[in-house]
């Protein structure tokens, strides 16, 4: 089970991942910031808020976002020496070659292309558990590399 | 004591005879020495005119301009050049009639322009080249070549030689060669003129004083002139050294400096008298003119004064006698005084007789001494009726052959010759008279001017007459005459008076010559060089303006006529004028057809000091006034400005199509986002609360997603067009056999599911990057499949070469398209078909012509309904062959 943190300004995508996530079983939580900015004070602990005391095991970013682009906030997750560790999905309206080839560039472990419509949503759900909840093992929250 | 006084008298008579005899041999030589002094100088003037008029040619403008030519090594056979030459030298030959040949021979020997008289023809003839010699071998030519700038080489006196063989009949001819050097260092060619000697041969031989032989012999022994004409030319006829021969003791070279003046044997043992002069010549040889004449003859004409002299002196013998046995002492003194005073009888000075002596001796002297004024007298009487005499055959002789000489230049003379008297009657008409005006020398000569002179100019003839009445010489008188046939001829006349001995204008000269053709071709040019829209000036060689047209004027706000004169510097605006003679006379000195100012834009400056843009091509025009620019102006002000418009408006239309671009990336791009919404949310409504909603809103719910799902379609559609030009691309060599390839795996499904056959043959490389060039080949392999019919699809794709280009043909046997529409399927979302018969958005052949297109290539297709379809594209081919290679292979 994995806490989530998703970064994503679009409250009608909130609702559609949110519809396709919640119910499925490798999802523990998730967590919604809407803006970059955000998003960072959360991770560092500087801002804290309901829940933030637990680090989320996977981070969903939108590269379209308002203030600090997607793309920004990548890299500054990529050179934190804590942060970086944490696997990084980029989710993104784009299917532009550029933004592919940018965001594996900056760290990210996986880029998505949101789906076109709801059935899209669905299959991505299952992908999503088929590999993030079962086949990829991922570090336990908490224990800090020495 | 009478055999003394018959001894003295016969002495004192013999002496007497002698002296008178010495005395008038002298004076007769003396005569003939100075008639082969005045027949030296004749021959001089005759061949210096030739040297000083040869020095004239060389420097002529038409020589100068083949100088320039050899200079270049242009072949000057058939050349313009060669032709003015040949003209020139032509009108030489015209105009010359001691002129034989006229020739210009090039560096190597050979004749490259000749003209001459050739024997039994009037008129001299342009040498055609097939006919043109090789003259290296002669010594002219040789020494010519070896002379400075500016020198002439003369040759010795003898008989003209053609093809190497003496001409018959036999002609005496001097050559005057200079070499042509123009701007080269040494000699680019050799000038030669043939001057025929027999006019001023023959004068000698027939001027020479009566009873005297003349001869005329050159330095090295042989004779030119001798009676005997087969003695003369010894050496160029294989017998040298005639003249040593003949006459042994005639050695004239000692006496160079001196006049000969002798009496001598000949080799025959006659006694000859012999007055000699030396003729020397340009280039340096002499000659040696000479008259003989046997002294027997010259004493025969002494034969009277001897008959006179035996005569008185019998007479005196036989008084003497008588006296003298009376008085032989008283005598014997005054005797010998009178011996003295009789020698020296001849030396003219004053007789010292005793004619005071008393009685005998004093009759004696006194008879003797009016003896002696009878023979003086009649001596001189004698002496002067001989001068007299010689003076007025000479005089006869010269004034026939300057009058032959004068008929034959008139009767030969290509221009119209006519005489008039003050009254306007015709006196004289030569042959080409005849010829211009058609009236032969009968029907015209006699006649009234006017027979020729058209009604209305009638007042000119007596204005022509007045004027040269007046002592003027009309030239280049431009006007009109009628011929026999009515027709109307341009002529330019040169009007000039006939004085008499007294110097009075006592009938004119005309001179004619027919300009019609040149008034006409004047006419013409005139005509289309003012016609011409274009601005013509033509400039001399010195800048200024010769010529200008209307256009040109009009061009450069100029009052017509105002141009001519004008420095060209005037037309050229600011900080080009200071340059421009520079480069004028850089032209002058390379003169080509050319575009002036290649790449630099040029402006011309209008009278009013406003410029305008304008382009300038220069003609070198070559002329007898040297060498002009021909200069074509044209005013680019409308060309500029459309230039500049089209850049405008090819910039804007980028812009635009750059801006349409970005709007159809940005346009599709952004839509996606609430298109994916209404899409996913139609999609959960349906999914979620479908047991919620009645049959019809189940119904628009899927009509919603549907047209939802048709607009993502097109939107991610758009993307893709847009993207083919919106993205950077890099041309390189792609190996099309590896595209297919990838393209039937790609297709492999659709390939399993329709049982469709591809076949190949070996495909080329072409220019393009491997994911246009696979979306392109998928596109048409996928609607060659797609649009099939009845039958198994069967498609081939094949490659043929064009150039450097390939052309890639993809041949279905499909369904075909009606040719209506084969342009309408290349346009965005155009479908021939209903969706329900065959699927897509109708974008794939839209991105392929775009794709095509980016490449540089283009796109077409050939098909009939029923019957397939063949899709052709053309592209680069993707193998530059390096040009060196094929230079290469044309050596082979």
């Amino acid at each position: 089970m994995i806490d989530i943190l998703l970064v994503e300004d679009n409250p009608a995508d909130v609702e559609l991942i949110r519809e396709c996530l919640e119910n499925s079983r490798f999802v523990a939580s998730i967590q919604v910031r809407e803006n970059g900015g955000e998003a960072l004070s959360f991770l560092t602990g500087e801002q804290p808020v309901a829940g933030a005391e637990v680090q989320p095991g996977l981070i969903m970013l939108d590269l379209n976002l308002p203030g600090l682009n997607g793309r920004q906030v990548l890299e500054e997750l990529k050179s934190d020496v804590l942060l970086k560790r944490i696997p990084v999905i980029v989710l993104s309206s784009s299917d532009a070659e550029q933004d592919v080839a940018d965001s594996y560039e900056l760290g990210a472990s996986s880029y998505i292309v949101k789906p076109a419509d709801f059935s899209g949503y669905a299959t991505l759900a299952r992908a999503l558990e088929d590999f993030w909840g079962r086949v990829v093992k991922l570090p336990v929250p908490g224990h800090e590399p020495v | 004591m009478g055999a003394l006084v018959v001894f003295s008298i016969a002495a004192l008579g013999l002496l007497t005879y002698r002296s008178l005899e010495n005395r008038l041999i002298d004076d007769n030589l003396r005569q003939v020495q100075s008639k082969a002094g005045s027949a030296a100088t004749v021959i001089s003037e005759y061949t210096a005119y030739c040297a000083r008029d040869l020095d004239a040619r060389v420097n002529s403008l038409v020589m100068q301009d083949i100088a320039v030519l050899l200079a270049e090594g242009r072949d000057p056979l058939g050349s313009p050049e060669i032709a003015d030459v040949e003209r020139s030298l032509l009108s030489q030959l015209n105009s010359k009639p001691e002129y034989l040949q006229f020739r210009l021979i090039d560096s190597r020997g050979m004749e490259i322009a000749r003209c001459e008289r050739v024997s039994g023809e009037t008129l001299p003839v342009i040498t055609p080249a097939a006919k043109l010699q090789d003259k290296s071998a002669r010594p002219y030519f040789q020494q010519a070549m070896k002379l400075a700038r500016g020198q002439i080489e003369v040759s010795r006196i003898d008989l003209n030689v053609e093809h190497g063989v003496i001409e018959e009949p036999r002609v005496p001819v001097m050559r005057f060669s200079a070499p042509l050097y123009g701007e080269a260092s040494s000699p680019l060619a050799v000038v030669v003129i043939n001057l025929d000697m027999r006019p001023v041969l023959n004068e000698l031989r027939s001027s020479s004083p009566p009873d005297w032989q003349v001869y005329l012999a050159s330095e090295d022994g042989d004779f030119l002139l001798h009676p005997d004409g087969e003695r003369e030319y010894g050496s160029q006829l294989g017998a040298p050294g005639l003249m040593r021969s003949e006459f042994p003791t005639l050695d004239w070279q000692q006496a160079k400096r001196e006049e000969l003046n002798l009496h001598l044997s000949r080799a025959d043992g006659e006694k000859l008298v012999v007055a000699a002069h030396v003729v020397g010549l340009n280039g340096g040889r002499s000659y040696c003119l000479f008259y003989t004449m046997p002294e027997a003859r010259l004493l025969a004409s002494l034969a009277p004064v001897r008959r006179t002299f035996l005569l008185t002196g019998l007479l005196c013998i036989l008084v003497a006698l008588g006296a003298a046995l009376l008085l032989a002492r008283s005598i014997a003194r005054p005797l010998e005084k009178m011996t003295l005073a009789v020698r020296s009888f001849g030396n003219s000075t004053a007789l010292d007789l005793p004619l005071d002596a008393s009685g005998e001796t004093g009759v004696l002297a006194r008879a003797f001494s009016n003896m002696l004024a009878h023979l003086g007298m009649r001596t001189t009487e004698l002496q002067a009726e001989i001068r007299e005499r010689r003076m007025a055959e000479e005089l006869a002789a010269r004034q026939a052959s300057q009058m032959s000489r004068f008929h034959a230049l008139v009767e030969s003379s290509n221009d119209a010759i006519l005489t008039k008297d003050l009254e306007g009657t015709i006196t004289s008409w030569n042959p080409a008279a005849e010829r211009l005006y058609g009236y032969s020398p009968q029907e015209a000569i006699g006649h009234h001017i006017s027979l020729i002179v058209p009604p209305e100019r009638l007042a000119e003839v007596h204005e022509i007459i007045q004027r040269v009445r007046s002592g003027e010489i009309l030239d280049s008188y431009e006007t009109q005459r009628i011929c026999s046939d009515g027709t109307i001829l341009d002529v330019n006349l040169t009007a000039s008076g006939i004085r008499n001995a007294g110097g009075e204008v006592t009938a004119v000269s005309i001179i004619a010559r027919d300009i019609t053709e040149r008034k006409f071709t004047e006419g013409l040019f005139r005509l289309v060089v003012e016609a011409s829209p274009s601005g013509i000036v033509l400039v001399d060689s010195s800048g200024n303006i010769e010529l200008a047209n209307a256009a040109a004027e009009n061009m450069f706000a100029y009052q017509p006529g105002n141009m001519r004169g004008l420095s060209v510097e005037e037309l050229i605006p600011g900080e080009m004028r200071y340059g421009h003679s520079g480069f004028r006379r850089a032209y002058q000195s390379k003169p080509e057809r050319r575009d002036m100012g290649a790449g630099r834009d040029l402006y011309g400056l209008r009278r009013d000091g406003s410029e305008f843009p304008i382009e300038i091509g220069l003609n070198p025009v070559r002329t007898s006034r040297g060498l002009f620019i021909l200069a074509l102006v044209i005013d680019i002000t409308e060309r500029k400005r459309s230039q500049l418009d089209m850049a405008a408006k090819n910039a804007a239309l980028e812009r635009s199509n750059r801006d349409l671009e970005q709007f159809a990336y940005i346009a599709s791009h952004d839509l996606r986002e609430p298109l994916r919404m209404v899409s996913s949310y139609t999609e959960l409504l349906e999914e979620r609360y479908a047991a919620q909603l009645d049959d019809k809103a189940g119904k628009y719910i899927h009509y919603a997603r549907d047209g939802a799902k048709r607009m993502q379609q097109m939107v991610a559609d758009l993307l893709s067009f847009s993207r083919v030009t919106s993205t950077e691309i890099e041309l390189e060599p792609v190996d099309l056999n590896l595209v297919l390839k990838q393209c039937m795996h790609d297709l492999r499904g659709k390939l399993d599911e329709s049982g469709a056959v591809i076949t190949t043959g070996d495909l080329p490389l072409v220019q393009g990057t491997e994911n246009l060039l696979h979306q392109v080949m998928q596109n048409l392999l996928s609607n060659a499949i797609k649009f099939r019919g009845e039958a198994v699809p069967r498609v081939h794709v094949s490659a043929v070469q064009d150039g450097n280009n390939w052309v890639i043909s993809v041949q279905d046997n499909g369904i075909g398209i009606d040719p209506q529409y084969h342009e309408r399927i290349f346009q965005m979302f155009q479908r021939l078909h209903g969706r329900d018969s065959y699927e897509g958005s109708g974008i794939g052949l839209a991105i392929t012509r775009k794709i095509i297109e980016r490449l540089g290539g283009s796109i077409w297709l050939e098909s009939l309904p029923g019957q397939g379809s063949r899709f052709l594209f053309k592209v680069q081919s993707g193998i530059h062959k390096p040009a060196k290679l094929e230079v290469e292979v044309e050596h082979d």
